[in-house]
């Protein structure tokens, strides 16, 4: 018998449309079922709706079963023990500010004997080894713990069922790595049934029962991974959802005939045997010859790139950094930013890449060494947490804002477009004429804002309150808001955090778009398969220092572990490739 | 690392007797003596950078009550001159010496106090009868360095906004208190719209279906009924001593002190003890621990 039940579910919040419209869904005890789609289909709301305490205010349709019984009568110790509910950003869970008390906060809830809280909270930190952190401050904790953390929490509950909001995304790749292999832990090993949303899904896919994609509040696929991924890859849109293995599979399978009917690969492992039964047609293919024409090219392209940027915009010499004394986080930086690069900072939680990238912007000013840029640089920065932007009622006036504050002799405002094509003409000779041509500036800059509207697609947005936009649309509200300063150089912090594949391919395009334009780009990231794609140059922090400082396609290709999956895959016939754009291009798919 | 393990509320009681002998107390053998042990209580528990932190805020402190109380109060009999015909009184010095000695006292004693007593056994002490308020408290407690944060990281924001907007540099008052409130309302809303997640967080795990318990809990052992019996036998004795006037001096408005007066008496003795049980536990820890 299914331990959840969805018969004709529909949910509509007040003055909306269907969020939920006509779901029918059946989880049996054990199953790990993910949810995918673009944010907005719904996939919170659906999670949300299992658990009682947090359900959304709007109006349903139809009925959720659990273990028999409607949800909705569910008495109340049961749903709070039994169904566990982890949200997506670490930080906002806590509520008290110690780990014990935290992981002790749900069982003094349920009213437990002090023995038996005690029995459980050793169990479980014993088992989370987090027996060693018991008494610190949850401030202190990396990312991957706190969700540890929080999880922990939940499981002292013995729960049945655990609803995951999309729980990594805020973690880096490695720590998202061990977060999901203790899901997996807890799935195998105890039967937990788990239901989670999730973008990145490449770890996850191997080991779910079920995957249900969603698309405007309705089931598009619901099926066994394998037969969904079939599925998926025959619509546009979808396709960018599976794993890069399996979607390599599929380019693979248009063009070459694989010697008997293999099933579609999921992870690591299939995908290379995938591989070497294809071992012969690849190795027909005139790879060395190619190889060695585009490996010149390429050689000849990077000289040129870097010829290209020569114009160093902003340098850091000799920074160092430390938030406490006996933590220093920035040991002796030196980092140049050239003129229209897109720089990426990756590294793990905590090795200081906001820190830096705070640094290079103005934001903090280090303790030791420099940071020398031009006197006319204009910078634009966007926080990791986009809400610090917004203090207007509706985005419109948010974006209007800055022309009513803007001083009628400012003497940089030729305008993004026109700035970016004769640009070291215009620095100078406009601050004289501009003085006198303000009103027509004024003109100039409401047309760029348009622009800008139209090129992030804000338009619908306009109306509403910055704070009820997805994460997406304020991620991109706020990058247009630093826009309209008309920046040489933008700093993001953590742009793709918690944005689904598609609005990542959108926003990518829109930055590649602005970067060929002029405008220059620095970026931190924890997503290694978009710096690897869109950007020119990645910075590698770790121990304080910039372990790696190279194009991406070196950077990965040199490492095992902290790479993309399609070089993990693809490593022993191209080890040169990480992206699926290499791939297509060099076995011509 | 706290060494000395006794039942919270013992503590409690212990701080709070002290605290309110302190302000009994004015002879200057009894302050004394209760300085040298609360000092030495200090040095024991290991918290010296406290006591620096403490003396800093006195001395100013001190000073302006040594200072001050004979200016403004001149009773008392015998006169100082000090400029021409302008005089203050010794009882007036004395005084505010012995004030300023006792207030060094209490601000040492809470200082030891919150060594002693960590903020979760305060709470374990509370939760039993107020259960919300200490709830209130362990989150107020996590939120005001959430707060903190969240203020420097708007405040840098829009500093970067004003250097990077090329906004005019000269601003009348009236708009640097526009910018303060702005930014606040971006930390509250900031900080309301998290709190809801927090809230939800809480619901989730089922707070307020239940009766709340707690995860520590404390047994009094054999230690803590000792310490309860030395040290409720040594107050009741010291405040007969108190209602005899042992241990307080006449001040006002003639100064009766007289330094060759014998301070052996019982009660004496009884207070030196009533100092000792928590820097003898100590001791031991140390003894053993080095």
């Amino acid at each position: 018998m299914a331990l959840v039940e969805f018969e004709n579910f529909s949910f509509r919040y007040p003055k909306q449309k269907n969020t939920l419209s006509n779901i029918n869904l059946d989880v049996s005890p054990g199953e790990f079922v993910l949810l995918c789609g673009p944010s907005g289909s719904g996939k919170t709301t659906l999670l949300a709706n299992i658990k009682n305490e947090i359900k959304p205010v709007g109006d349903s349709e139809g009925t959720i079963y659990y273990d028999g019984v409607d949800i909705r009568n569910l008495e109340e110790k049961r749903s709070a023990s039994e169904i566990g509910f982890l949200f997506q950003n670490p930080e906002d869970q806590f509520v008290s500010d110690n780990v014990l008390q935290e992981i002790a906060f749900s069982l003094e809830n349920m009213g437990l004997s002090t023995g038996e809280i005690r029995n459980r909270v050793a169990e479980m930190a014993a088992f989370f080894g987090l027996d060693k952190h018991l008494y610190r401050n949850v401030s202190e904790l990396s990312g991957g713990q706190k969700q540890l953390v929080n999880l922990c929490s939940l499981l002292v509950l013995k729960p049945k069922l655990l609803l995951l909001d999309e729980p990594t995304s805020q973690l880096d790749p490695i720590a998202a790595y061990d977060f999901l292999s203790i899901l997996r832990r807890l799935n195998e090993e105890f039967s937990i049934t788990i239901m989670a949303t999730e973008h990145k899904i490449d770890n996850l896919f191997p080991f779910i029962d079920k995957a249900v994609f969603l698309e405007d509040g309705f089931i598009k696929y619901k099926d066994e991974p394998r037969r969904v991924c079939s599925e998926a890859w025959k619509n546009d849109i979808f396709r960018n959802y599976l794993p890069s293995v399996t979607r390599i599979h599929f380019l693979l399978q248009s063009k070459y005939q694989s010697p008997n009917k293999v099933e579609i690969p999921l992870n690591i492992r299939e995908g290379r045997r995938y591989l070497s039964l294809l071992n012969n047609q690849l190795e027909e293919i005139p790879r060395a010859q190619l190889n060695g024409g585009l490996k010149l090219n390429e050689a000849l392209n990077s000289q040129n790139s870097l010829d290209k940027h020569s114009k160093v915009l902003m340098e850091c010499k000799d920074v160092w950094f430390g938030y406490l004394k006996e933590h220093i986080v920035l040991e002796g930086i030196f980092l140049q930013v050239k003129q229209g690069e897109f720089l990426s900072m990756l590294g793990g939680n905590g090795t200081g890449k906001t820190t830096l990238l705070q640094i290079l912007s103005g934001l903090l000013k280090p303790q030791k060494g420099k940071v020398i840029h031009g006197k006319d640089l204009t910078l634009g920065y966007v926080h990791q947490n986009p809400l610090i932007h917004f203090h207007q009622e509706t985005v419109e006036e948010e974006l209007m804002e800055l022309s009513a504050e803007f001083p009628e002799d400012k003497s940089r405002s030729t305008g993004f477009l026109g700035f970016l094509s004769e640009h070291s003409s215009s620095k100078k000779a406009t601050s004289s004429v501009n003085r006198r041509i303000s009103s027509g500036d004024r003109s100039v800059f409401e047309h760029e804002r348009e622009e800008l509207i139209d090129l992030f697609g804000l338009s619908e947005l306009l109306g509403k309150h910055p704070y009820d936009c997805s994460g997406g649309e304020q991620q991109k509200i706020a990058i247009t808001k630093a826009l309209l300063t008309n920046p040489d150089i933008l700093f993001l912090d953590e742009p793709t955090k918690g944005i689904d594949p598609m609005s990542k391919l959108h926003l990518a395009d829109k930055l590649k778009k602005l970067q060929e334009k002029g405008l220059t780009i620095v970026m931190t990231t924890h997503d290694i398969e978009f710096a690897a794609e869109y950007t020119e140059r990645c910075v590698l922090l770790f121990d304080g220092g910039l372990q790696v400082d190279d194009t991406p396609k070196s950077v990965f290709s040199n490492n095992n572990f902290y790479t993309t999956f399609v070089n993990r895959m693809v490593k022993d016939y191209l080890p040169d490739c990480i992206t699926l754009e290499d791939v297509k291009e060099q076995w011509m798919i | 690392m706290k060494l000395t393990i006794i039942h919270p509320a013992v503590y409690v009681i212990y701080y709070l007797l002290l605290v309110i002998l302190a302000f009994l107390y004015n002879d200057p053998y009894y302050m004394i003596s209760f300085l040298i042990c609360v000092s030495a209580l200090i040095m024991l528990q290991g918290i010296s950078r406290e006591f620096k932190n403490v003396i800093q805020f006195f001395i100013p402190m001190s000073l302006l009550i040594i200072i001050l109380n004979p200016l403004v109060a001149q009773v008392g009999t015998t006169r100082i001159y000090v400029l021409g015909s302008y005089f203050i009184t010794l009882e007036a010095l004395v005084y505010g010496i012995l004030m300023s000695l006792s207030l060094l006292i209490i601000l040492l004693l809470f200082a030891s106090y919150n060594r002693a007593v960590s903020y979760q056994e305060m709470l374990y002490l509370f939760s039993k009868r107020f259960p919300h308020i200490s709830m209130i408290i362990v989150m107020a407690l996590r939120f005001i360095p959430l707060l903190s944060y969240r203020l420097t990281e708007v405040n840098k924001i829009s500093r970067f906004n004003q250097e990077n907007q090329g906004n005019q540099k000269i601003e009348s008052r009236v708009d640097k208190i526009k910018k303060t409130a702005q930014m606040l309302a971006v930390v509250v809303s900031w900080s309301l719209e998290e709190s809801m997640l927090t809230a939800k967080s809480m619901k989730a795990r089922g707070y307020g279906i239940m009766k709340r318990t707690s995860y520590l809990s404390y047994k009094l052992r054999k230690i803590d009924y000792l310490f309860i019996l030395v040290i409720s036998a040594t107050t009741l004795i010291c405040t007969m001593g108190l209602a005899n006037g042992f241990g307080r001096i006449e001040i006002y408005p003639t100064l009766h002190f007289s330094v060759h007066e014998s301070m052996f008496n019982p009660y004496y003795f009884s207070f030196l003890i009533l100092l000792l049980p928590l820097i003898y536990l100590e001791f031991k820890e140390r003894l053993i621990w080095h």
